[in-house]
């Protein structure tokens, strides 16, 4: 079971909230899904693992070329706040209300 | 004939136009979406204009793409320019892409129409469609019954005739077990082989889009059309040369299918039996059927759910409240309270536990634990799939292990969920292509599907082998919704 203060950490890293009332349930559901997660260790346990990489997809890549992009105001389409061909993202709520 | 086929044929004679076709479509969609809940949006004014154009290419030419004028619906994780596109999120509500995909960009050039955009669970997690922020979408079988997930609402607009064909997308069987809940055909094709231009990321090295039809011709038909290398996706491949339509009605005699046994346990007696049963009939076509045993197979689900959920934390990291997307109305003090409650308020349960459980298996002290150790089983797995390849020309397993199950049915924990997708799930891993159609139905007639897996890019092979155990065994059932021609 993971502490409470590990939860807590977990939330903020995952850039989502922390409530009071969520931390215990989703600490119990987390240990569910890590206890079951940490089965690959036993596929792997009884194996040779010494020749196998564990990355596939790197080396076939395509070449990195610069090519045109979206205009910047197709770009700013979606933004909930925009202004002089840029996002606009407030420090504060009492900042953005100036 | 399919029914890609036959509306081709009716368009080509000018026995209807694209025009008339589209409008029984979208009256239908009026009429029984309320009760299916597979489409979220519905691209009326689209439609028309696109049947429009269709009908021209008919006047002037004999030679038109046969997907010309007909009708098809798309995931509402798939871009369409100007056409909002939410995933079914709260997070992405109002969103309209400034592009389109290539894999609806090349329907488009074939003169496809498109009719709305479908229900889906909430970016493509979940296997039941009833992780939609909008409704969940209901089997045409039996609407007490999940239509699988989480492409549901495509498979829905299929089995209930409110367009012909559908794209989903498929990351761990979420073409595959909705078109089995629902008696259609799916495929998942290679990684590499549709381009992933415009399909809204999940986790970007297991996602792949895929036609589902009710015939497995169709299903070819629209794959070709969709396939085949894009310099817009980096992972895009040269290795698909599409074309499986041609060869779909070979002689499968002689062909090599193998049974794993680690597919056939924990699966329910009624999927059993529709499955011995199909067994039976392909070696009565004359198709030589080996058994073996591949154990990796058992530890395929925790592997998928550690790098699903690692790509997927990294993908939706981009929700961030000022680019696109849910920005919150609440009060704030910094600008990372303002991403952490949009996020929190934008994303669901489910959406938020696989992002938590991505973010602690790729962090420091874990890494090696869990992410590492799954990248590595990833590619024994594959090799394990190589070698089995070398012995025969596809391998056949049942899609889902039970029937579809009832809406609402209440979980103990979210990973009770997960073992629907036991059988779909390796598929992924290993990038391989695998087609799901109709081999039966359970006693109380809700249909059975059974999976065949391919070597990569040799989706000419499996289309070729389920197509023609359809056309020898197949008994489609064709449910009361939607147009009925």
């Amino acid at each position: 079971m993971m502490t409470k203060e590990e939860i807590e950490n977990l939330v903020l890293l995952s850039g989502l909230c922390v409530t009071e009332d969520n931390t215990e349930k989703l600490s119990e559901e987390l240990r569910q899904m890590l206890d079951f997660a940490k089965g690959v260790n036993n596929a792997l346990k009884d194996t040779d693992t010494v020749d196998i990489p564990d990355c596939s997809q790197a080396s076939r890549l395509r070449e990195d070329k610069v090519s045109k992009s979206a205009d910047v105001s197709e770009i700013l389409f979606n933004a909930p706040l925009k202004g002089d061909g840029y996002f606009i993202a407030r420090k504060s709520e009492q900042d953005e209300q100036n | 004939m399919s029914k890609i086929k036959y509306l081709h044929s009716l368009l080509s004679r000018r026995e209807i136009s694209s025009a008339e076709l589209t409008c029984m479509y979208l009256d239908a969609i009026e009429r029984d979406n309320t009760s299916l809940g597979a489409f979220v949006n519905v691209t009326k004014a689209q439609a028309l204009s696109m049947a429009e154009e269709a009908d021209k290419k008919y006047k002037v030419s004999e030679q038109v793409h046969i997907l010309s004028g007909i009708p098809m619906a798309l995931k509402d994780n798939i871009s369409t320019r100007n056409i909002e596109t939410t995933c079914c999120s709260k997070m992405l509500l109002g969103y309209k892409p400034i592009y389109d995909a290539t894999a609806y960009d090349r329907l488009r050039k074939c003169g496809g129409v498109l009719l709305g955009k479908t229900n889906m669970d909430e970016f493509a997690m979940g296997s039941a469609t009833e992780n939609s922020c909008f409704f969940p979408a209901h089997n045409p079988y039996d609407t007490k019954r999940s239509a699988g997930g989480s492409s549901g609402g495509s498979a829905v607009a299929v089995a209930g005739n409110l367009a012909p064909y559908a794209l989903g997308s498929d990351t761990g069987g979420s073409v595959r077990q909705p078109a089995s809940f629902c008696g259609i055909a799916g495929l998942k094709p290679t990684y590499g082989a549709v381009s992933r231009y415009g399909l809204i990321a999940f986790a970007s090295s297991l996602d792949q889009i895929g036609p589902m039809a009710q015939s497995v011709e169709d299903v070819s038909i629209v794959f070709d059309a969709i396939c085949g290398h894009d310099p817009l996706d980096s992972t895009s491949n040269y290795g698909c040369k599409g074309n499986t339509s041609l060869t779909i009605n070979n002689d499968i005699k002689g062909k090599t299918i193998a049974v794993v046994k680690e597919f056939t346990e924990n699966i329910s007696p009624q999927v059993k039996n529709v499955f011995e049963d199909t067994v039976k009939a392909f070696e009565s076509m004359g198709v030589k059927v080996i058994y073996c045993s591949m154990p990796e197979i058992a530890y395929a689900l925790p592997a998928y759910y550690i790098l699903a959920c690692a790509e997927a934390s990294s993908n939706l990291s981009r929700y961030d409240g000022v680019r696109y997307g849910h920005k919150t109305k609440e009060s704030y003090q910094s600008i990372n309270e303002m991403m952490r409650k949009s996020r929190s308020e934008g994303f669901s349960d489910e959406v938020k536990r696989r992002i938590l459980l991505g973010t602690y298996v790729l962090s420091h002290g874990y890494y090696d634990a869990y992410y590492k150790k799954a990248q590595m089983f990833r590619n024994q797995l594959s090799r394990a799939f190589d070698e089995l390849f070398k012995k025969c020309d596809g391998v056949i397993t049942p899609t889902t292990p039970t029937k579809a199950f009832e809406l609402g049915r209440v979980l103990e924990s979210p990973v009770e969920a997960y073992s629907a997708d036991m059988c779909t799930v390796p598929v992924n891993i290993a990038e391989l292509p695998a087609v799901s159609f109709l081999a039966g139905y359970s006693k109380d007639g809700m249909p059975l599907g059974v999976q065949l897996i391919g070597d990569k890019f040799r989706e000419d092979k499996i289309l070729n082998l389920a197509h023609k155990f359809t056309q020898f065994k197949g008994e489609y059932r064709e449910t009361d919704w939607g147009v009925r021609l």
